[in-house]
């Protein structure tokens, strides 16, 4: 199977006052295409730095990240910045859509920079929104949707660029049990169905019973890395 | 999605501090265009009142005259006159004599200048000849006899309507010639030097007094349109080239002190106006920065989902040009209507200058219209908008200093 993304003796390092904090200490994996995964483990584990280095936000102190089989640690700003927008999604977790555009528009602003054919806009978007069932949404603005309902439109904002991988961090946690549940079962359904890859932070048990692989940290280290069928 | 359209609802997401910013730029804007039509319209007005009082839009003199002012420095306007009265651009031409000299009464006597007019030429045309000009007597038309003067000359000369009093000046011949006028008539114009030493005298009168019959110092052009002016000086050039004897001028070479007046209060406006949009420039620069700073995560999030350098100066260009749209259509709206009115019925700014003025030795009322500049209104909201769009660039660059991941993390 091919990698999604790897990742190679990372070390990220913050300085908190006098002394310094290693977010990551020495982390390797390799995710694969289709991968529907989690990074596990308490708060302060390491597991949202992992995702921006993963996504590019960060660059690590040493090692080496893959994407697609192309190294990004060494990248530039700008390259960064091309790799995000074409080979990576993102879900926050305080869902984050642009709040002066449009559900739709939250959604076809990333095919907009990207240069997709304006044409081509109304039916992936459309198929998307079907899916995700937020259909008849599309013109109402972030704050006239509920939580369930933006995130599903961030999930759908991740997903449409056609990404190497969709990173989400805590996508559950500001969702009540059953919102999150569906919202889950939504981006399984994406997993299964369109292959997309996911890889998750979170410390929700719901999250991590879903996921076909949990990887653990505790303290910036992996503490274990388990693949279920 | 235009990043326009972006930029305004951004700006909509805090309404109050948009119409202040819209008001800044378009408050700018309507000073800085009605200051140019209410300019333009002193300008007029001025050239107007010196054209009808001194040399004409377009004149012909002697070659050294305006330099010398010789007696001698005469021409024959007769081909001249010929020509100018089958042009229809033409609506007064008015031959004239000037001649300083001596007026004397049998109580006093004044330094004055002599002016040969044709009266009736003159009318309607002169502000001398402004009925609501006259102080006393009336305008002596087909009198050859009689003399029209500024009414302070008349009182230092001590003498009413209907006395005689004596002009002195010196001959085409080098001698003295003096001649007994009768007072007909006294103007007041406001304008002391004037009031206090022009004699106006039937030109054909005064240049047989003179010693010069059918010749003239002066041949003053009025037109309809100031802007057939450089047409006009052209043909007539070619028509009557410069010789010896005359030579056509235009009225900014007859009366450099009104041009270098309207010269140096064009440049003034001109500075203002620079000032003015300097400080729109940081104001709005300001408040965009502010915009941006309280957004860090937003633009955190919109790096974070891969906007590059360029998207980001767009989404920040959006909104200085939404804000630079807004404020040049409510700044020329603004501009537009108060030209409007002012043009129909006047600035009368009688109250703060206190009745009629002198500029550059002309009688100035301070009731100006307003006149339209489009070109130059147009330039100036460009440069405006142009502007604005400059001042997106120092917040764009704050903007684009914020790292995604910090912005998510902190914000």
């Amino acid at each position: 199977m091919n990698e999604a993304a790897e990742l190679h003796s990372v070390i990220k390092t913050y300085q908190e006052g006098e002394s310094r904090v290693h977010a990551v200490d020495n982390v390797s994996f390799a995710l694969s295409a289709g991968d529907f995964a989690v990074l596990a483990g308490p708060s302060g584990s390491g597991k949202t730095t992992l995702l921006n280095l993963v996504g590019g936000l960060d660059r690590p102190d040493s090692g080496e990240i893959f994407l697609d089989g192309k190294k990004t640690s060494d990248r530039t700003d700008d390259e960064l910045t091309d790799i995000r927008l074409h080979r990576i999604g993102f879900v926050f977790q305080a869902y984050n859509l642009v709040p002066v555009l449009t559900a739709y528009e939250n959604v076809q602003f990333i095919l907009q920079i990207q240069g997709v054919p304006e044409k081509e806009h109304g039916t992936r978007i459309a198929t998307l929104f079907h899916d995700l069932g937020i259909e008849g949404l599309e013109h109402r603005f972030p704050p006239q949707l509920s939580g369930g309902q933006q995130q599903r439109v961030a999930v759908a904002r991740a997903i449409v660029g056609n990404p190497a991988v969709v990173l989400a961090d805590e996508p559950t946690a500001n969702l009540d049990s059953e919102t999150a549940s569906q919202l889950l079962d939504l981006m399984y359904k994406m997993n299964t169905e369109r292959g997309v890859t996911f890889l998750f932070s979170s410390h929700d048990p719901m999250v991590i019973e879903r996921a076909r692989r949990v990887i653990r940290l505790h303290d910036g280290k992996l503490q274990s890395d388990e693949k279920r069928s | 999605m235009t990043w326009l359209k972006m930029g305004w609802r951004n700006l909509l997401r805090n309404p109050g501090r948009t119409l202040i910013q819209i008001m800044v730029v378009g408050g700018s804007l309507f000073l800085a265009v009605f200051m140019i039509h209410l300019q333009e319209g002193s300008y007029g007005k001025l050239i107007d009142e010196g054209v009808r009082m001194g040399s004409g839009h377009l004149v012909f003199y002697h070659p050294k005259y305006l330099r010398e002012r010789q007696y001698g420095q005469l021409f024959d306007p007769a081909q001249m006159l010929i020509r100018l009265a089958s042009d229809p651009r033409i609506i007064g031409y008015f031959p004239r004599l000037h001649l300083p000299g001596l007026a004397r009464s049998s109580h006093n006597n004044r330094p004055a200048l002599m002016l040969g007019i044709d009266f009736e030429r003159e009318m309607g045309h002169s502000p001398l000849l402004d009925p609501k000009r006259v102080a006393t007597g009336t305008i002596p038309f087909g009198q050859p006899g009689l003399a029209f003067i500024g009414d302070k000359l008349a009182k230092d000369l001590q003498i009413s309507v209907g006395k005689k009093f004596v002009i002195t000046l010196p001959g085409n011949n080098g001698e003295i010639v003096s001649k007994a006028m009768r007072l007909g008539g006294t103007f007041r114009t406001g304008v002391a030097q004037v009031d206090r030493s022009a004699v106006l005298i039937d030109r054909k009168s005064l240049a047989a007094l003179f010693g010069a019959p059918g010749l003239v110092h002066e041949l003053a052009i009025r037109i309809r349109d100031r802007q057939e002016l450089p047409a006009l000086k052209a043909e007539l050039e070619l028509s009557f080239p410069a010789s010896e004897t005359f030579q056509l001028f235009s009225w900014e070479e007859a009366m450099p002190e009104i041009y270098d007046a309207i010269r140096l209060d064009r440049a003034m406006g001109q500075l203002i106006v620079g000032i003015l949009f300097l400080i729109v420039v940081i104001g709005i620069a300001n408040t965009l920065l502010m915009s941006v700073m309280e957004r860090t995560r937003e633009f955190g999030l919109l790096r974070a989902l891969g906007l590059s350098t360029s998207h980001i100066r767009r989404v920040v260009a959006g909104e200085a040009l939404a804000i630079g749209i807004a404020g040049i259509a409510v700044g020329l709206l603004a501009a537009a209507i108060v030209t409007k009115y002012y043009g129909t019925y006047g600035l009368d700014l009688t109250s703060l200058v206190g009745g009629s003025t002198e500029v550059a030795g002309m009688l100035f009322e301070p009731v100006i219209r307003p006149i339209w500049v489009v070109d130059r209104m147009i330039l100036r909201a460009v440069v405006l908008l142009v502007l604005v769009l400059l001042a997106s660039l120092y917040p764009t660059r704050q903007a684009l200093k914020i790292r995604p991941s910090e912005a998510m993390r902190r914000y």
